[in-house]
């Protein structure tokens, strides 16, 4: 079992001492020569290499890691790198990204057989490397059976630590020959790992936190849904229920001994008009209730806004709330995900019914306004006669967690918040003790990406 | 009982559900009155001929359980039915438990619809029916003298002329005239007809308590 565990030495001879042995290990002396001379461009290339990953969008994460593990074997003069994912609790390998050179047959990396010697060395840490196949156990040997089928030589598995655990693993793998692994070229190779872990780490992690925003605002979306549901199954059931008695109406009027075939076209004709409406609603609901990536777009935002109105009329009549809307006229369009934003809107819409809940001593009003700024944001506001905000609790407003109402999860203005701010936007509350909360959010006018 | 005088009244704020309601309802030949709001409705007097109310529980204004709780407070009987697009357990309990004849939820089907409307209106045609009978009675029962009255409650619990004597401590004689003058105010002509008017107006309960 050729396993060994390596620190990184302070000293930085290592570099060029590793990179002595290595080429002379399997070059003959003018290649040697040729790569001594390369030989500074290694801290180079791994100065260059962590700061280029730092730099790099995220966005841009995937392709960067892809386009530099290919400079890398061709720097290392290998013939393949994988980097795989160990997880905690599997015992198998996950490869996350590789490059081999074109000439090598299609190797095994995307095997899912369990590999539990391998993984389990790795995970504590240990390295995992041969020369020569027949330098390994029979167990390793049958565990990396279909690695060394299509013709590996020599590797090395460099375990790399993420957060105190070994969360990826590079694999360096030599195939047209075979090669030693000295000691002082091995902190070089966790040196290289570990700059390609930390940026798929940040890929991936800045992956989850992604997920998990497009989750809660798929939830918020769910709860708010929750609280529209009663009023949606009202708004619905009245064009269904139209429906359904103009239909038994016309039935009975054919079926009168002298059918009354005036009356009959009068129904269908509402039946017609009743379901187009009915059908609107859905579309609406579906809307609402899609899960859906970022996608930006122009569109004219006091449509927008006149379709959240309609969506919370009804809600608004049964509290007894004036509803109102001040839209300037001719806004230039607004840009961006239009389905997010009316998902703001709503929640600010509904926030302010809650708010005035309890007015009694005056008209319960809610106003929405639309001002567009030297046609380059456009504001809503959304303005309520509640009894309004004291500075302390305007403060928080926007936080996780935080809620002024009994039964708040405290998400719905954390979540508009995260959606303006991934719109370029802003938002904010403003509020006169006593007199009712504005809140505002701004979103610019052109699309840059799209227009 | 398509009594021609019959009518049910419809309150409900969507113009299109109101149609076709109204629609549904001539089909088969019910006469039908609608209202956008129940302030309209609540200005409309009380009809004379049987009628129900169909009401929409979620209306801007005046809910339907507010339209309610008015006609109880104005001691109108007329028989609600509730119709409505989403109902909450409490909200259908306390819409029965005020008199609902039913709650029912939109969409609904023609035939139980129209059960239930003809079931409002039987009940309401029984209750105008009685009414009328009761102010009749009450109007007969109003020309009666105290002594009569104290007659007339005595009577009904079984009581012979000379038994009653004895309680008002008065003449068998006397009984008997003053019972004479009783039954012919009331337009009785027998005992047991009496017997069920001290019914209806709530006299026999009270002489059986005070006996």
């Amino acid at each position: 079992m050729n396993t060994a565990v390596q620190e990184i030495p302070e000293d930085t001879s290592w570099v060029a001492k590793g990179f002595n042995r290595v080429l002379a290990d399997r070059t003959p002396r003018r290649q040697v020569q040729a790569v001594l001379e390369k030989r500074p461009r290694f801290e180079t290339f791994l100065a260059d290499l962590s700061t280029a990953f730092v730099r790099v969008p995220t966005i841009a994460l995937h392709d960067h890691i892809q386009d530099r593990l290919q400079q890398l074997v061709t720097f290392l003069a290998i013939d393949c790198i994988t980097l795989v994912e160990v997880s905690a609790d599997q015992s198998t390998l996950h490869p996350l990204y590789s490059y081999a050179l074109p000439d090598l047959p299609s190797q095994g990396a995307n095997t899912v057989e369990p590999q539990p010697w391998y993984t389990a060395t790795l995970r504590r840490g240990e390295i995992v490397h041969f020369s020569r196949p027949d330098e390994l156990s029979a167990e390793a040997r049958a565990e990396l059976a279909s690695y060394l089928g299509v013709g590996c030589r020599s590797s090395l598995t460099m375990p790399l630590m993420m957060d105190g655990e070994v969360q990826y693993a590079m694999v360096f793998s030599s195939f047209h020959s075979e090669r030693t692994w000295p000691d002082e070229l091995i902190p070089q190779l966790r040196l290289v790992g570990e700059i390609f872990a930390n940026a798929v780490n940040r890929k991936l992690s800045t992956e989850v936190t992604q997920r998990l925003q497009q989750d809660l605002v798929h939830v918020t979306r769910v709860v708010m849904l929750g609280e529209l549901a009663a009023t949606l199954a009202h708004e619905l059931s009245r064009p269904l229920a139209a429906i359904l008695s103009n239909a038994q109406a016309a039935h009975r009027f054919l079926a009168m001994e002298s059918p009354q075939l005036e009356e009959v076209q009068e129904a269908l004709d509402d039946v017609l008009v009743d379901t187009r409406r009915a059908a609107k609603l859905l579309q609406r609901l579906r809307a609402l209730a899609k899960k859906t990536d970022l996608k930006r777009t122009a569109f004219d935002a006091n449509e927008m806004i006149r379709e959240v109105i309609h969506l919370v009329a009804g809600e608004a009549s049964a509290r007894g709330i004036s509803l109102r809307l001040h839209l300037q006229d001719d806004l230039p369009y607004m840009c961006g995900d239009r389905v997010q934003l009316q998902q703001v809107l709503l929640n600010l819409v509904l926030n302010a019914f809650e708010a005035i809940a309890d007015v009694s001593d005056r008209r319960r009003e809610v106003l929405v306004r639309t001002v567009c700024e030297l046609s380059e944001v456009i504001t809503v506001s959304v303005e309520d006669s509640g009894i309004g905000l004291e500075e302390d609790a305007l403060q928080h407003i926007f936080d996780p967690f935080f809620s002024t109402k009994a039964e708040g999860m405290g998400m719905g203005l954390a979540i508009s918040r995260s959606i303006i701010m991934t719109h370029h936007g802003r938002i904010w509350a403003m509020s006169c003790p006593g007199r009712g909360v504005t809140m505002s959010f701004s979103i610019p006018t052109e699309c840059k990406e799209t227009v | 009982m398509n009594e021609p005088e019959s009518t049910v009244l419809v309150v409900d704020d969507d113009d299109s559900f109101r149609r076709s309601l109204e629609r549904l309802l001539h089909s088969v030949s019910l006469g039908v009155e609608t209202f956008s709001s129940a302030q309209e409705f609540m200005r409309r007097p009380a009809p004379d001929g049987p009628a129900c109310l169909i009401l929409d529980m979620r209306m801007p204004g005046m809910s339907g359980l507010e339209v309610q709780q008015g006609l109880v407070a104005n001691g109108q009987s007329l028989p609600i039915i509730f119709l409505t697009g989403h109902a909450t357990v409490p909200m259908s309990v306390r819409a029965l438990k005020t008199g609902a004849i039913d709650f029912l939820q939109k969409p609904v089907e023609d035939q139980l619809l129209l059960d239930t409307i003809h079931q409002a209106l039987e009940q309401d045609r029984r209750a105008k029916a009685q009414q009328t009978e009761h102010a009749r009675l009450q109007r007969w029962a109003d020309t009666l003298t105290p002594r009569e009255r104290d007659v007339f409650g005595l009577v009904v619990t079984g009581l012979v002329n000379k038994e009653i004597a004895a309680v008002l401590g008065t003449s068998e004689k006397t009984v008997k005239i003053q019972r004479g003058r009783l039954m012919q105010k009331m337009h009785a002509p027998s005992l047991p007809h009496l017997v069920r008017m001290a019914d209806q107006l709530g006299l026999g309960l009270l002489t059986s308590k005070s006996t």
